[in-house]
């Protein structure tokens, strides 16, 4: 085992000392010179025309600088998914829109000099609508006469993903089982709503301050929609209160754009938490229909799976979540004949977008919780029937997608299972009193970027400054899960030097270099991590190189260690990175640094496998998680207690997914769940006892051979929830979450 | 002019001053924690705002005559952790103990809990199982007493009027031989902030030489506009001795009596099934296992 100085240790994140005393400022703790203070006017129904718009008593309101609705604003279509140049796709959001197509949809905002008196304003304003029949389900979208609500129809896309003959296969085999799973829209439920200030200057410039996930997305659409130069955008990431996922679209920025550009002045935009539940994005909302065809073995001879994806109200990246989650049902078990076919529709319902997992939690509660079904039906143990099927390490993409590369979900499975102790509890007598003990056990598969289906690259400039401190600059965002400690420990590792000497801000379009693609796709250890590796390697080499002119030896002879250059041969003399940077530009009018575009060379499979103990009362229907054994193939942790902290936040989600979390509507589409009273999220005295086991098998591109973790982490979760629910109670859940009202429905009905 | 005026009493007297201009627009303020919501829900910018949280003579819990005497400026922490609480009037440490998250009880007081007369304000049920009593003052320094049924009336609703104000709770002290339980159910467990969506207090003074309930007093939350006394599950345990049969027909009367408050409601109905689950946790928890 190579012995490391700081990879897979632990290092605290960059920021903590300013996040606990309160010195870091959040976009929304900072106020301008001259800020206005905007609002959004959101439509209080769930379809309708617009009939009229009576801005009257607000815009007597003193304070109140301006009113925009459709009427004044641009009107420029867009997709907020768009990322980069070129990329194509539906473009149906506006700014503000002429029709509600949802409870939440942007008809206006209002301009003020205070956030209060927007406020009023927007209170006073009154919308009178012509109310149009609603499509809440998804299923109802795809029906012919289906209200339409876009002019186009319901339907967006169908999508099909397919390998072997599938019908030849179904036709021989000896036993099929199929499932239907439901699961819910869910809010990403940051602590920070979303937020962004636009400042302007006499030019015309605007800078953009946003809890961002791509400065370069944010960049590209305020470009794109109000058809100014991106080099008239300046978008600086800030620290951010959590996304998973929720500010991966710009949302308020080109809205804010638009009204600094307006008004000549810097206004903020900030949301309160109904606003960021209702009118920014949710995770999609699936419908899966999954078969699968066993010999009596055990042995997964073909599958089908049907997915009907609710994107909302617009399309955002409905077509990508439907996409990327088939792509994963093809990457965990060797099934020859497969076929995925997804069906993308538009509902009244919130907005889809990206959501930790990226369609990986639905597409795996389907198949994990199929699975399972399918080791009852052959009277097998959900183990012995996954370690039959599951992927080999290498094994190829039956799809033709990037390599598997170095697959562990069996290690983990089979380290789990000790872990859990899953044999005695699977074997253990059932109980029969009021509280019911059950377990269950989901495995999943990630991406590692986006190599294969969209462009990966990062730029990464580095230099060594006469002082012997390090600047790392690149598009680097950080979550809050300590993206920027983990880039330092990478380079600082590489470069053999003090991590305090090295310095890395955050994502700054006018002084990061350009990044692909921001942080989505599970990318930044793997592909931002990687560009900062070979950076730093290839600045050492310059260094080591450098070190033989001014050493005057062979570069053979050149050891570059511990913020130090010396001739082996001669250990008594040696030069610090000090010395050797100011004497590179002095002497050899160089500088100590260089820049790298890295383009990502693979994107290999993360896997990851828990197993969940539940205790059900019966009489109630209430559950409660007892354990979670997490088990993930991470190829290495850079930071473990990073790896450990994403893990233990992500089961947390899961578990919201799996039995409370859910936008609940009423019969005109108004959202019930519009606040954490209604909304449930998993506190923290509920959390079970958790277990993590980490498989470090390294993957050939990984740095120091790392992979994703931060959004498979989510992904078993649920399913194994799910999974145990089931072999407590002995019924088969289809509707997510299970909540104790339809826990005791599947109990009455069994 | 908008905005709020700030009024902060040191004393009752002050208190009495302040109430004695009370009007419309005029709100007291303890923790907060409920107030403030309702400010940015309701979208009100202007008002007088009396703030009770500086007056340290109502902060105080005290047993006296046979009586718990709470302050009106005393946090729900420090209620759930008093002693006397504990030991005299165990359903009211219960159900402050449960309330919101900690750092809600931290800030939240029990007198405005009831002044707001949510449905789902988890004290006032307690209380009522409690036969609790409340010290009211008002604007002319006048001071009397209400049980606590007689001020909440409904969502949202109560007696008090703008220049009325509540100063002291009172609990009747209950001895060794009464055992009580305050159980709420959420979408989660009693340790987190969810919300309760259907609530019981149970108070039952049991006579453990000849295994008989001398008295019972039931009463269900959240389940109707205001807590009820659940008549037939009291006469059910009242004079009853202790037997395995009573914890299922104690869940039945619940039952029934949640199965006739909804009044055919289809999204109350698992308050139906929810009660049912709290009644025989309450059974087994007040007697500790006895009666199987």
């Amino acid at each position: 085992m190579q012995d490391f100085k700081y990879i897979g240790k632990y290092v605290p994140l960059h920021d903590i000392e300013q996040k606990v005393t309160g010195r870091l400022k959040y976009v929304d703790d900072i106020v301008l010179p001259n800020m206005l203070y905007a609002k959004l006017i959101l439509s209080s129904v769930a379809h309708g025309n617009i009939k009229n718009i009576d801005i009257n008593e607000a815009q007597k309101l003193e304070g109140v600088v301006g009113i925009y609705t459709y009427k004044n604003s641009i009107q420029k279509p867009y997709n907020s998914h768009k990322w980069i140049d070129g990329m194509k796709g539906i473009e149906d959001e506006r700014l503000f829109s002429d029709k509600s197509r949802y409870f939440g949809d942007r008809i206006g905002a209002v301009v003020a000099e205070s956030k209060y008196i927007a406020q009023r304003a927007v209170n006073l304003i009154k919308v009178e609508y012509e109310k149009l029949p609603v499509v809440l389900e998804p299923e109802d979208a795809l029906k012919e006469d289906s209200p339409k609500i876009h002019e186009n129809g319901n339907f967006v896309c169908e999508k099909q993903l397919c390998c072997g003959d599938v019908e030849k296969a179904f036709e021989d085999a000896p036993i099929i089982v199929e499932d239907y799973i439901q699961t819910p829209k869910i809010h990403h439920a940051a602590m920070e709503p979303h937020t962004c200030i636009v400042d302007i200057d006499a030019f015309d410039n605007l800078t953009v301050y946003s809890p961002c996930q791509s400065v370069f997305q944010v960049q590209h659409l305020i470009s794109d929609v109000l058809d100014i130069p991106q080099n008239k955008i300046r978008v600086i990431k800030t620290p951010m209160g959590g996304s998973f996922g929720g500010k991966g679209h710009p949302i308020l920025e080109p809205i804010c754009a638009f009204l600094a550009l307006k008004h000549k002045r810097a206004v903020k935009l900030t949301m309160d938490r109904r606003e960021a539940i209702l009118s920014t994005r949710t995770r999609t909302k699936t419908i899966g229909k999954v078969k699968t065809a066993v010999d009596s073995e055990g042995n997964i001879i073909a599958r089908e799976i049907n997915m009907l994806v609710d994107t909302g109200a617009y399309l955002t990246n409905g077509e990508a979540v439907a996409v990327a989650m088939g792509k994963k049902s093809f990457r965990l078990y060797k099934v020859k004949n497969q076929r995925y076919t997804s069906k993308t529709v538009y509902t009244n319902t919130p907005v889809g977008g990206a959501a930790r997992g990226y369609g990986s939690p639905q597409i795996h509660v389907l198949t994990e919780v199929n699975i399972d079904n399918v080791a009852r039906k052959l009277n097998m143990d959900p183990l012995k029937l996954r370690l039959k099927n599951l992927v080999q390490p290498y094994d190829k993409d039956p799809i033709g997608g990037p390599d598997l590369g170095n697959a562990r979900i069996i290690d983990c499975l089979i380290e789990g299972a000790k872990i859990f102790n899953w044999e005695e509890k699977y074997n253990r007598k059932k109980d029969s009193g009021r509280y019911l003990k059950g377990v269950g056990m989901a495995c999943c598969a990630h991406g590692n970027g986006y190599f294969g289906a969209y462009a990966d690259f990062t730029t990464v400039s580095i230099r060594l400054a006469g002082d012997g401190t390090v600047l790392v600059k690149g598009a680097f965002h950080d979550m809050g899960c300590g993206t920027i400690t983990t880039m330092k420990q990478i380079v600082a590792e590489a470069l053999s030097i003090d991590i305090n000497c090295v310095y890395i801000p955050e994502a700054d379009t006018f002084v990061s270099p350009f990044d692909s693609a921001g942080t989505q796709a599970s990318r930044v250890t793997f592909v931002c991590g990687g560009a900062a590796l070979k950076a730093a390697e290839k600045l050492k080499e310059k260094l080591k190189n450098y070190g033989a002119k001014i050493l005057d030896c062979s570069l053979e002879d050149v050891v570059v260690e511990n913020g130090f250059i010396w001739n082996k041969n001669k250990d008594s003399f040696k030069l610090s990175y000090k010395e050797a940077a100011t004497i590179i530009q002095r002497d050899y009018s160089d500088e100590a640094g260089c820049v790298v575009t890295y383009k990502s060379l693979a994107n290999p499979a993360s896997y990851g496998v828990n197993f969940a103990e539940v205790e059900v009362d019966r009489v109630s229907g209430m559950v409660r998680v007892i354990e979670i054994v997490s088990v993930h193939d991470i190829g290495r942790a850079i930071n473990k207690e990073f790896a450990k902290g994403q893990i233990q936040g992500a089961i947390q989600m899961g578990i919201g997914m799996a039995l409370c979390e859910e936008f609940t509507f009423d019969n005109e589409g108004r959202i019930t769940s519009d606040g954490f009273g209604r909304y449930h999220v998993i506190n923290a005295p509920d959390m079970p006892n958790i277990k993590i086991h980490l498989i470090e098998k390294l993957e050939d591109n990984g740095p120091y051979g790392a992979k994703s973790i931060g959004e498979i982490a989510t992904v078993p979760t649920a399913p194994a929830i799910i999974n145990a629910i089931n072999n407590a109670l002995d019924i088969n859940i289809n509707v997510l979450p299970a909540t104790p009202k339809r826990i005791i429905e599947f109990l009455k009905n069994k | 002019m908008e905005g709020f005026v700030f009024k902060t009493p040191e004393t009752v007297n002050e208190l009495v001053q302040c109430l004695k201009t009370a009007g419309d627009d005029t709100y007291i303020l303890g923790g907060g924690t409920d107030l403030v919501i309702k400010f940015k829900n309701e979208g009100i910018y202007k008002g007088e705002v009396i703030d009770i949280s500086g007056i340290n003579e109502l902060r105080y819990v005290k047993y006296e005559n046979g009586e718990i005497k709470i302050g009106a400026n005393t946090t729900l922490t420090q209620i759930a952790e008093d002693y006397n609480v504990i030991k005299y009037a165990k359903i009211i440490s219960d159900v402050a103990g449960q309330v919101g998250s900690k750092q809600i009880r931290n800030m939240a007081r029990m007198a405005g809990n009831i002044a707001n007369s949510s449905v789902r304000g988890d004290c006032i049920p307690a209380l009522l199982a409690c036969n609790a009593r409340l010290k009211i003052i008002n604007g002319k320094g006048e001071i009397f007493y209400k049980y606590i049924d007689e001020v909440v009336v409904g969502i949202g609703k109560n007696t008090l009027k703008k220049d009325e104000a509540i100063i002291e709770i009172i609990v009747p002290a209950m001895d060794e031989s009464y055992r009580s339980i305050f159980l709420k159910y959420g979408m989660s467990s009693k340790t987190t902030v969810i919300l309760a969506n259907v609530s019981l207090s149970v108070i039952v003074k049991f006579d453990s030489k000849n295994n008989i309930i001398e008295k019972a007093s039931v009463v269900i939350g959240a389940a109707a506009p205001t807590p009820y006394h659940a008549v037939k599950a009291e006469k059910i345990l009242t004079g009853a001795t202790l037997r395995k049969e009573l914890a299922l027909d104690f869940e039945k009367s619940i039952r029934e009596h949640v199965r006739e408050s909804i009044k055919g409601v289809k999204r109350y109905e698992n308050k139906i099934d929810a009660a049912a689950g709290l009644a025989l946790t309450a059974f087994d928890k007040i007697f500790d296992g006895l009666w199987r």
